[in-house]
């Protein structure tokens, strides 16, 4: 997606999409009996911004409802949390997508703490990039976890980075490692291959959440992102909650690629919480979760 | 005319854009091209730490373009991280701008800038990674807006 291609696309589709929407809700469009309207302000492409902003701010005047900007990042807290009605806190939530990657301590609904993130290439990156040079289709993860489940992870020796102390990630390394490895071993199976990145880039995430859980006292574990459909990883971060004896948030298929329904639920704790956004609020390109209060 | 500067390991790739920040000027368009784990990235978080960028620089290919305020004394205020990775056709190139949003005061660092060198065209700084059998690569400069940088490339390549 492009900016200015993309925003055009959205001109062209987010009005059908909110009609559509609103009939499987079984809701009025002229009036509907709705709470509020929350859209995405931040972070992502300005011009696919610009578009939700300008039809949500339309659709909270014309229907007198209150409107509130919510950060995509914390949107994706809330994502893995959405079919538990009551929740344990705190919970340490791994946040793996395309573009981006972090370690978040939330304390309590919208009250969190990043602890780390990527320095360079966000996880689900390396898997597109690593899958598009193994000739392999975009997206590139769900074509490396079929494939690694017919590998062996101990095919090729890949290097496990950031073993460091703090809780920040990185898998550029990785990538070159692969890049590498597989120039010198051409006789090495695609599918060992995939198994052997996967493995590694698993291992640094589960080690990293490992010492965050032992260096914060924690109730519940979350996976959230789109990396969180990824079937290992799943299961690890399952075992490591059951280690630590805490409640699992896995997300369900739908939950874990970009979606409206948790922009909705981090809407409704942010209208609660601080009230609805000025109609003059305006996009925000590189807003971190880091900065959302 | 070309530079070369040879870079052991990942820190050496840093320390290469860390000093390339210096031969850069406001309105450059520089694009970066290398396989897969070349360095692109690495080089690019060498120029922001140069150029004065305390934001974190991260891959931009998933959102194509980030900026980064600077603080220097070369006269650049924003650095423009592109990535054409994942676009499709030199149509979207064009749709990025990035011509455009190099003004005055900024730069433009395009990392698989050699899929995009139509849309450039040829007033640009080209930076090419070579990676070599071991765990090195050669960053080799050329470009037309090379010729008049040639004595801060020449202190670039032996610094």
């Amino acid at each position: 997606m492009v900016p200015e291609l993309a925003g055009r696309a959205h001109v062209a589709t987010i009005g059908p999409v909110i009609r559509r929407a609103l009939d499987a809700a079984g809701l009025d469009a002229s009036a509907p009996a709705l709470s509020g309207i929350a859209v995405t302000s931040g972070p992502g492409l300005i011009g696919s911004l610009l578009v939700g902003l300008s039809t949500a701010k339309a659709l909270a005047l014309a229907w007198e409802l209150p409107f509130v900007g919510v950060n995509h990042l914390e949107g994706h807290l809330f994502a893995p949390l959405l079919e538990s009605s009551d929740l344990s806190w705190p919970i340490m939530t791994l946040l793996v997508s395309g573009g981006h990657s972090l370690i978040v301590l939330q304390r309590g609904p919208g009250e969190h703490e990043v602890l780390g993130e990527t320095i360079d290439d966000a996880a689900g990156e390396a898997y597109d990039k690593v899958a598009r040079w193994l000739g392999l289709g975009y997206p590139g993860g769900p074509e490396i976890d079929r494939l690694a489940q017919q590998g062996s992870p101990d095919a090729l020796r890949l290097p496990v980075s950031m073993i460091g102390d703090d809780f920040d990630l990185s898998f550029s390394g990785l990538k070159t490692a692969v890049v590498r490895a597989t120039q010198q071993h051409h006789e090495v199976a695609l599918a060992d291959v995939a198994a052997s990145f996967q493995a590694a880039l698993a291992e640094q995430l589960l080690r990293k959440l490992r010492h965050a859980l032992e260096r914060y006292e924690v109730a519940g574990l979350a996976l959230a992102g789109g990396v969180a459909a990824n079937s290992k990883l799943r299961i690890e971060v399952g075992e490591l909650a059951r280690e630590f004896g805490l409640e699992l948030h896995l997300p369900t298929m739908a939950m874990c690629t970009d979606n409206a329904a948790m922009i909705a639920a981090a809407g409704v704790y942010r209208l609660a919480a601080s009230g609805p956004s000025a109609l003059n609020l305006s996009a925000r390109p590189n807003w971190q979760l880091a900065d959302v209060s | 005319m070309s530079w070369r500067r040879y870079c052991a390991e990942a820190r050496d790739t840093s320390l290469a854009g860390q000093a390339f920040a210096r031969v850069l000027r406001p309105g450059d368009v520089v694009l970066l091209i290398g396989q897969l784990g070349a360095g692109k990235t690495t080089f690019t978080q060498g120029v922001a730490i140069g150029l004065g960028v305390s934001d974190r620089v991260t891959s931009p290919t998933f959102t194509m373009v980030r900026q980064h305020d600077c603080t220097n004394d070369f006269g650049i205020a924003t650095l423009h991280h592109a990535d054409v990775y994942r676009v499709e056709s030199l149509a979207e190139v064009r749709d990025l701008d990035l011509g455009e949003v190099v003004e005055e005061s900024a730069v433009a660092l395009v990392e698989w800038g050699d899929l995009a060198a139509d849309v450039y065209g040829t007033d640009v700084l080209r930076v090419t990674f070579v990676l070599d059998e071991s765990q090195g690569r050669t960053l080799v400069v050329d470009g037309a807006r090379s010729e008049d940088r040639r004595p801060e490339l020449d202190e670039w390549m032996n610094a």
